[in-house]
């Protein structure tokens, strides 16, 4: 008796000092690395050019909050507006502010965030791997109570997780709000989806994200637990808290280059082992699973010291790659940049990821991350059906993806926008894969002629593709040009002039006036 | 009987041990991180995200008070055993007022009719694992670059200058050459700032598309382009020199006129007197676009300006206005490729004398800030 009262004693403590790690990138980097990836793909063109807003990712789209109770509890009473992913209250936000929205909410509810975690080598998701002794069982009990279900159990891998019927910001998610977006009568309606679709846009990008994180991709729950703050029961991934601090969301590098993938599963990982869950898990070292600590050999030779530093790693890699740096202190790669820290302690050697190095390393990680995240988006965006309108007809060809079977629909939009389906047909895959086709004309009032491809690639996977095209050319760079449609200006409205009302106009860089007034000066 | 009270002394330790948890409420004083700001720009010792917060906002260039600037403070909070959760923010916006200066309440003073969502109440309870992790604080006027307590706008490196108390914000004059989405995104949202950048959002949308490449580079990657720097209207006139001359004994609010945002080519500067009607006001408009177009901008005030008379008394040419309530004084100095303006109210200046030695200081001025150079190489005596 008395054993089971000390035993629930001692649950209840090491409750009270295993609290709340955080299992994912904060969300400031998750927000940061959405941005970067939205500004450095396409889609900006893309909201221009196939969904005819004006204002690419910076024009508004409205939401109104009673098609999303759910979305907008978590958006207006979880989140502050202060980094402009928060919807007004009427649920008008940018399209890039929708997108970042999406890459912050998918961790909740809380339980979808043990759907972040790969392992590429065992290709498993969460396990309790690194949770040893009591106290690692009590808190793998402890997340199960909270999450009010085995988080375990439930750890659905990252990749098959973007796939999975329970996520409603999957890709299936995805291609719905996609096809919404194309398909509604209203355009109104249309924005409406679109933001939808730019919301699971970035859930699904703050899955892969995720892969950048070296605890996620190495199996290492434990990372979690680090203590974070001063308090005992301020814990989380130590290793995140500074990527949050360092960079927070606007200070995330911009990726240096797109890196594309065929598919959405191989950005995290592939039979090529260049997913980002393989280059993360491969590269770098993480909390819990950095080499064990070994009695220090008698030859402190580099060499020496990484064939013993090889011999006590946990797993495989890195391993080859590693520099032992002996006065500094350091493991390093190839490239000079920071595995992780080493130090005597007594007869033994021990590791850990200070944070200068961690800084080192996400120096690294985050853009290579948002490099990753940035050819996702383009993956999810770009392909589309070119259209071109000759005579009676509008020839059809699509790029970006290889078309396999399936429907294919044609849209017009009248004068007001309303948008009309006039044709509709099944089609089979052509041998070159590129839906060549021509179909008849929209009806001659129409200014805008959309087409919609829902059907399979030819791989067989899902593939929901639109193209879309202005038939007024005018009236498109009018709308580009004509900002107080999209934004109303309440302080451009000139306010009396506080002398001189008479005073001529100032004018702009670019006005007539201004233009006269900038020529180049040859003093 | 020993065995019953030695079962009762451990299920009172279990029961101690369990309702002090963090999970458990009452037990703890409401939890918050270290702040990562100090407490005063003077000290060493870290603030408390807690708050109370005041500051002072000035104009970066003149140095004098920004009245009427929008701040916008927010605490965000977390919770969560097992994994975190945003779980909760709290949000005030207030005005610097006519010295520059904010103050913000602590959390542990907000009223219960402030507390939109009970986040503040349920923190200051200890309820669940409600924890304080992050205050941030964004401060927007128009007409400058917004300043945020976290970031720097110029490399979106963290700040280290925010302080908890006496914070001093020095907002920069916009810039052409600024990005606009670079600043959207460093604004952030917020509905009052959100209206408040609208008007950026088209700005924004063009420069992404590429369509604005032909007004110079824009600052979009993570460096600022070096750049000589700018003469802006603040730096002609102090507020100390419009009193001795007018002989007010008011005080100004100071800030852009509200006509256009400043750029390399012109600025302005509005001497709002306190409590008074526009006809205590002063404002300094300023061109610098080189010679030729300085030279067809001071046509245009001549021609367009009511009551003119050309008095050639500063600079290489001057005019005189009058209308009726207001005195205004241009010049124009060819070999800076500069036009001034300044308008003065009649009830700031009683004859135009004023306005003119004014203009001779600002003309002072704008000779000392920038040396001009002559075509053979020398200085301006």
């Amino acid at each position: 008796m008395k054993a089971r009262i000390i035993a629930l004693a001692l649950a209840a403590s090491t409750v009270a000092v295993s609290a709340r790690p955080a299992a994912a990138w904060e969300p400031a980097t998750s927000a940061g690395i959405a941005e970067q990836a939205a500004l450095a793909s396409s889609l900006h063109k893309i909201l221009i050019s196939r969904f005819g807003l004006p204002g690419g990712l910076f024009a508004p789209l409205v939401v109104p909050p009673a098609d999303a109770p759910e979305l907008f509890v978590v958006l207006h009473q979880f989140l502050s507006p202060i980094d402009g992913f928060v919807p007004d209250g009427r649920g008008r936000l940018t399209a890039l502010g929708w997108l970042v929205a999406g890459a912050v909410v998918a961790d909740t509810p809380r339980s979808f965030a043990a759907n972040h975690f790969f392992d590429p080598k065992t290709g498993k998701g969460l396990s309790e791997r690194t949770l040893t002794g009591l106290t690692g069982k009590l808190r793998t009990w402890l997340i199960g109570v909270t999450v009010r279900e085995s988080l375990i159990d439930s750890g659905v891998a990252a990749p098959d997780w973007i796939y999975n019927a329970h996520n409603s910001m999957s890709l299936a998610g995805f291609r719905d709000q996609y096809v919404k977006a194309v398909r509604a009568r209203t355009e109104a309606a249309r924005q409406r989806h679109l933001a939808g679709t730019l919301v699971a846009a970035g859930a699904i990008l703050h899955v892969l994200a995720d892969m950048g994180s070296p605890s996620h991709v190495r199996d290492d729950i434990a990372a979690h637990f680090d203590r974070i703050g001063r308090d005992a029961s301020d814990v989380g991934s130590r290793f995140e808290r500074v990527a949050a601090l360092a960079y927070g969301r606007l200070g995330v590098p911009a990726p240096r280059r797109m890196r594309q993938r065929a598919q959405p599963r191989a950005y995290f990982s592939d039979a090529d082992h260049q997913g980002l869950a393989d280059v993360t898990s491969s590269r770098w070292f993480s909390a819990h699973t950095l080499p064990e600590s070994f009695v220090k050999p008698r030859s402190r030779n580099p060499s020496d010291l990484k064939r013993a530093v090889v011999e006590h790693l946990t797993r495989p890699e890195p391993g080859p790659s590693l520099v032992v740096l002996p006065t500094e202190g350091k493991l390093t790669d190839e490239s000079g940049v920071c595995l992780a820290n080493f130090t005597e302690d007594g007869k033994h050697y021990r590791f850990w990821i200070g944070d200068d190095c961690a800084l080192e390393q996400l120096a690294v990680i985050l853009p290579q991350t948002a490099s990753y995240a940035a050819g996702l988006l383009e993956t999810l965006f770009a392909p589309t059906i070119a259209i071109e309108v000759e005579g009676g007809e509008v020839a059809l060809r699509g790029t970006g993806a290889e078309f396999g079977s399936g429907r294919l629909t044609l849209f017009w939009d009248d004068d007001a926008s309303i948008r009309t389906a006039y044709h509709d047909e099944q089609v089979l895959a052509d041998a070159a894969h590129k839906l060549a086709r021509s179909v008849p004309a929209p009806p001659g009032e129409a200014i805008r002629v959309s087409a919609l491809f829902e059907g399979k690639d030819a791989a067989g996977a899902a593939l929901v593709v639109a193209g879309s095209l202005s038939l007024r050319e005018e009236v498109k760079e009018e709308k580009a040009e004509a900002p107080a449609k999209v934004a109303p200006e309440p302080l451009k409205k000139k306010k009396k002039s506080p002398v001189f009302p008479s005073l001529p106009s100032v004018g702009k860089p670019g006005d007539k006036a201004s233009k006269e007034d900038s020529e180049e000066d040859d003093d | 009987v020993s065995e019953v009270r030695q079962k009762s002394v451990w299920c009172a330790l279990a029961i101690m041990a369990a309702s002090c948890t963090p999970m458990a409420a009452g037990c703890t004083a409401p939890r918050a991180r270290v702040a990562p700001f100090r407490v005063r720009p003077d000290s060493v010792q870290p603030g408390a995200l807690v708050g109370p917060f005041d500051g002072k906002v000035v104009d970066a260039s003149s140095n004098d008070p920004v009245s009427g600037a929008i701040v916008y403070a927010t605490w965000i909070f977390g919770s969560g055993y097992g994994l975190t959760v945003p779980a909760g923010f709290h949000e005030e916006v207030t005005n610097t007022d006519t010295t520059g200066r904010y103050q913000l309440r602590s959390l542990y003073d907000v009223p219960e009719s402030a507390d939109k969502h009970g986040v503040v109440q349920a923190w200051r309870d200890s309820r669940g694992s409600i924890r304080l992790t992050e205050f941030r604080l964004v401060v927007y006027k128009r007409g400058y670059v917004a300043y945020r307590s976290d970031r720097r706008f110029s490399d979106f490196g963290p700040r280290l200058d925010f302080a908890q108390a006496q914070n001093q914000v020095a907002l920069e004059r916009w810039r052409s050459d600024f990005s606009h989405a670079r600043h959207l995104r460093y604004v952030g949202g917020g509905a009052a700032l959100a209206s408040l950048t609208a008007w950026e959002t088209n700005e924004a949308a063009a420069e992404l598309s590429g369509k604005r490449s032909e007004i110079g580079p824009r600052i979009a990657t993570d460096l600022i382009t070096p750049r000589r720097q700018s003469l802006v209207a603040a730096q002609l006139l102090t507020q100390k020199e419009i009193k001795d001359a007018t002989g007010f004994d008011g005080t100004f609010e100071t800030g852009p006129l509200n006509d256009e945002p400043d750029t390399d080519a012109y600025s302005s500067q509005h001497f709002q007197a306190v409590g008074q009607p526009q006809a205590f006001d002063l404002a300094v408009r300023l061109w610098t676009i080189g010679q030729g177009p300085s030279q067809k901008r001071y046509a245009r005030l001549f021609e367009d300006l009511p009551g003119v008379q050309e008095k050639n008394e500063i600079g290489d040419r001057s005019l005189r206005a009058e209308e009726h309530g207001f005195y205004g004084v241009a010049f124009l100095d060819a070999r800076r490729g500069v036009v001034v303006l300044l308008t003065c109210g009649k009830s700031l200046c009683d004859s135009i004398d004023p306005l003119v030695s004014l203009g001779k200081m600002a003309y002072q001025r704008l000779r000392e800030l920038s040396p001009a150079t002559d075509r053979s190489g020398g200085t301006e005596p």
